[in-house]
């Protein structure tokens, strides 16, 4: 076994390369889109196998592996080591087991695409870097896993390039991850400075004002990462991208990037109480605010992105209340039902695509009444949406609820979380409202579809993986069963199994608390839905004049996503290029290129006084070499 | 001679006076070259220069040799190397090599010169 | 014979001699000239190595000359090929008018 696990890291990287040079070279290999597929998808589903594996075999010591060393420099030690303990090997089957998945739906939607080979290269090459994020033990490996997903991210974004808005969808992720990325860079130069490792194992800082530095630096890249405010603007444009892409990156695996990070750093933000304050309050603030911008959205991935934003809040909450096992947990449940949702959104669209008669294939005002041409598909997102929205016994409500609880527990520290339990559960009612909303649009209610045409069911490649993943988002729930039950021993997933590596903080809430609690997200759970429901169900897409009126002049400013692009744009964009149109232009015109330019016009200016040794007079030349032979000599004799 | 150098002495009129001055004065009859005015009537910068040069280089010159020992010549009596027989052994025995070397050198000249002097 | 002056004025010849032909090669026009006073100055050389070599009782200097002497007069015989090619060219032997390397 310890000889197949470099196969984790390599797998995905030789699939990618394969299939990358033998498509760029043949282009009779670039047709064969079975075999392409099949490649793809082994590269991924070889190490989910092994990973499975190990968790199945594992008796608590974690499994290492070197591949190769790297860095040799100083004192710098760094090489490609990597350490499944509980936390990686999870999220490495996470990150493996939706990725296969979608290796596998994507056969069928990307099904005759002219660059499909292209398509599986960067999605294995993706795999690669996010395994060598979630499975590294230090940061340097991590890091190198972060801008490759970063980098990955901007090639499938952009992978209708031809689009010019596509593409300018993944330049703004990959800058707006950039700026993230500087932050993490120089909390790793912190971290290595203090503690000289960049080892995980060797992180302990132990002055607090250092450890606030670093959890500050290390949240600012997983807002970049993971899409908190500020930097989350990219993640509704990464909707460009074909919607296999949407599901696995941008729902079940890189944007959890951040909250691995955060997690893996659990002691450093420990440290550091007013930094998790500031998680806990940004997260809330993002989760609410992007709750409301995606009840006015009439795009269904749009919706859906927004709803991620939101999600991702949640998780971040649960990480500023210092329970990052709960976090992790919701990273689970919430991949399995984004992802089936994201995955149905995408069969949906590829329905209304193939029927060629509607606009724009995304909005669900062209759409209804679908579940009757689309079973599986609208059931499979029906069951996800009630996930989501945090109905027991599916699995949203029990990673969900347990973040309010740990949000709210903590309140008796800091009264300021029970603010951010306050929004968390003012959000999870919109989170119901909203998804009910998007659901009963598309698949319920009268058709306003042109008639005439009618969309079809996906084939079995796309509907069997909605299947499991929706199976997964019913019982996913139960690893996590809440305290209240057995005093949390059956609560497998934070108390036996991540326990061991991560440490949460100790915040308990008393059973009546606790039972409140969960009785009370469970009523808002069921407002949100009911609520949505009737009102949909009786005026369908007129529905939303209602919800116009409720919200008056402020449903504008929700329908434009708060203005938010705009506000960068005036406020940080256009100050740039001012400043290169008029400071670093004329710079590089004047100077640079004066000096460029300088030094060939001084050597022809030179060069024209010179010419006139070159006389032709023998006596002249004959002349100018005695005259150095005796100064030469007279050298000599001198000294 | 006085050096009791007696064998180059000879060797020396033998080849300048007898062989290279006629070869001047064969290229000189063979260009059949009128009366010209010289340099050396003409005072420009360039004679005074070389003028100037040619003292500072006898200056330097006889600065470096009168640091030798001057009565170097008298004590050592007779110089063991001045007949022919003397210098033939050394150049047979210790520089056999470097005299054949300039036999070769002699017959690049010569064949050198024709090519260049042919009539094209 | 025996020698009662001294070493000195062998060598101060030789650069007399050398020295003069070093003012003729500078200043001469004509090429013929130039190669003559080159000559020249290759025989004071061969007068200072015979001094050197008396000095020091030492054969080396002698054989030295020897090859010198062989050398000059290779060279004397190129050179003046090359000037006879050169007047076929140029009717000239002026060696201020072979000037087409000029800029």
């Amino acid at each position: 076994m310890q000889a197949l696990l470099p196969l984790l890291i390599l797998c995905p990287l030789a699939g990618s390369v394969i299939i990358g040079l033998w498509g760029f070279i043949s282009k009779s290999f670039r047709h064969q889109e079975s075999l392409i597929g099949i490649i793809a998808t082994a590269a991924i589903l070889i190490p989910f196998v092994i990973l499975a594996t190990v968790f199945l075999n594992y008796d608590g010591t974690p499994v290492t592996f070197e591949i190769l060393p790297w860095i040799s420099a100083g004192d710098l030690k760094v090489s490609f080591s990597y350490k499944l303990d509980e936390l990686s090997l999870l999220m490495g089957m996470i990150v493996t087991g939706i990725g296969s998945l979608i290796h596998i739906y994507s056969i069928g939607y990307m099904h005759h695409d002219h660059g499909y080979y292209k398509y599986f290269t960067y999605l294995n090459l993706f795999i690669f870097a996010m395994n060598n994020l979630v499975l590294s033990d230090n940061l340097l490996v991590l890091f190198l896993g972060w801008e490759g997903v970063g980098a990955c991210s901007y090639f499938l974004i952009g992978y209708w390039y031809d689009d010019m808005s596509k593409a300018a969808a993944a330049q703004k992720a990959f800058v707006a991850n950039r700026i993230g990325d500087f932050a993490m860079l120089i909390a790793m130069f912190i971290i290595y400075s203090q503690t000289g490792s960049l080892a995980f194992s060797d992180l302990n800082i132990a002055s607090s004002d250092v450890a606030f530095w670093v959890a500050i630096l290390a949240f600012i890249a997983a807002t970049g990462k993971s899409a908190q405010i500020p930097l989350y603007v990219w993640l509704p444009d990464a909707m460009a991208g074909p919607t296999p892409v949407s599901a696995l990156i941008h729902a079940a695996t890189m944007v959890t990037s951040g909250i691995y990070l955060i997690a893996r750093m659990g002691p450093v933000f420990e440290m550091a109480p007013e930094v998790s304050m500031v998680v806990a309050v940004v997260a809330a603030f993002t989760a609410l605010s992007a709750a409301l911008t995606a009840i006015a959205q009439n795009d269904i991935k749009k919706v859906l992105a927004y709803s991620t934003v939101s999600q991702l809040g949640f998780m971040f909450m649960a990480l500023g209340a210092g329970a990052y096992t709960t976090a992790i947990f919701h990273v689970m449940t919430h991949a399995f039902f984004k992802a089936c949702l994201f995955l149905g959104s995408g069969s949906v669209i590829h329905a209304m695509d193939h029927m060629h008669t509607v606009e724009d294939p995304q909005d669900i005002r062209t759409m209804g009444g679908l579940r009757k041409y689309m079973p599986h598909t609208s059931t499979t997102f029906w069951i996800s949406t009630l996930a989501i929205a945090g109905i027991p016994p599916l699995a949203g409500f029990f990673s969900k609820d347990e973040i309010l609880g740990k949000s709210f527990a903590n309140g008796h520290e800091n009264l300021l979380y029970y603010f951010v339990w306050g929004i968390g559960v003012l959000t999870a009612v919109l989170t119901a409202f909203y998804m009910t909303r998007v659901t009963f649009l598309t698949f319920n209610g009268k058709e306003r579809f042109p008639h005439g045409h009618h969309p079809h069911e996906s084939s079995p490649l796309m509907t069997i993986p909605l299947w499991i993943l929706a199976i997964l988002a019913v019982i996913g729930g139960f690893l996590g069963l809440p305290e209240i039950i057995n005093h949390g021993h059956l609560n497998w997933i934070s108390h036996e199994w991540l326990s061991k590596v991560l440490g949460n903080r100790e915040v308990h809430a008393s059973f009546e608390t606790e039972l409140f609690l969960i009785t009370f997200s469970i009523v808002v759970a069921l407002f949100g839905v009911l609520l949505s429901y009737n009102l949909y169900k009786k005026h369908d897409l007129s529905g939303d004049l209602k919800v116009r009126s409720f919200f008056g002049g402020f449903y504008k400013i929700l329908e434009n996503k708060f203005y938010v692009d705009e506000l960068y744009n005036l406020i940080i964009i256009r100050p740039f290029v001012w400043l290169g149109n008029y400071a670093v232009i004329p710079f590089d015109k004047k100077i640079i290129d004066g000096m460029v330019n300088g030094s060939g016009t001084i050597v022809s200016w030179s060069a024209e006084r010179f010419k006139y040794l070159q006389s032709g007079l023998v006596s002249n030349y004959a002349l100018i070499m005695v005259l150095g032979i005796i100064a030469l000599l007279g050298y000599v004799i001198m000294g | 001679m006085t050096l009791q150098a007696q064998f180059l002495a000879v060797v020396q009129i033998m080849v300048y006076a007898g062989a290279i001055m006629v070869l001047f004065l064969f290229v000189v009859m063979l260009l059949n070259l009128g009366r010209e005015s010289d340099e050396l009537h003409r005072f420009s910068t360039r004679r005074g220069l070389s003028f100037l040069l040619g003292g500072a280089f006898f200056a330097e010159m006889a600065y470096i040799l009168t640091g030798f020992n001057g009565k170097a010549i008298a004590e050592n009596g007779k110089f063991a190397f001045g007949t022919v027989e003397e210098l033939g052994a050394a150049l047979m025995k210790d520089y056999s090599f470097s005299f054949e070397m300039i036999s070769v050198v002699l017959l690049a000249a010569l064949m050198g010169a024709l090519v260049i002097a042919k009539k094209a | 014979m025996e020698l009662t002056h001294n070493i000195y004025s062998y060598l101060l010849v030789s650069a007399a001699i050398f020295s003069i032909g070093l003012i003729g090669v500078l200043t001469r026009r004509n090429a013929i000239v130039v190669f003559m006073c080159i000559e020249m100055m290759l025989n004071a050389v061969n007068l200072s190595l015979v001094t050197f070599s008396r000095m020091h009782n030492n054969v080396e200097g002698s054989v030295f000359v020897f090859f010198v002497m062989v050398v000059a007069a290779a060279e004397a015989v190129v050179g003046l090929a090359i000037i006879i090619a050169l007047f076929r060219n140029k009717q000239d032997v002026d060696i201020n008018e072979v000037n087409i390397f000029k800029w």
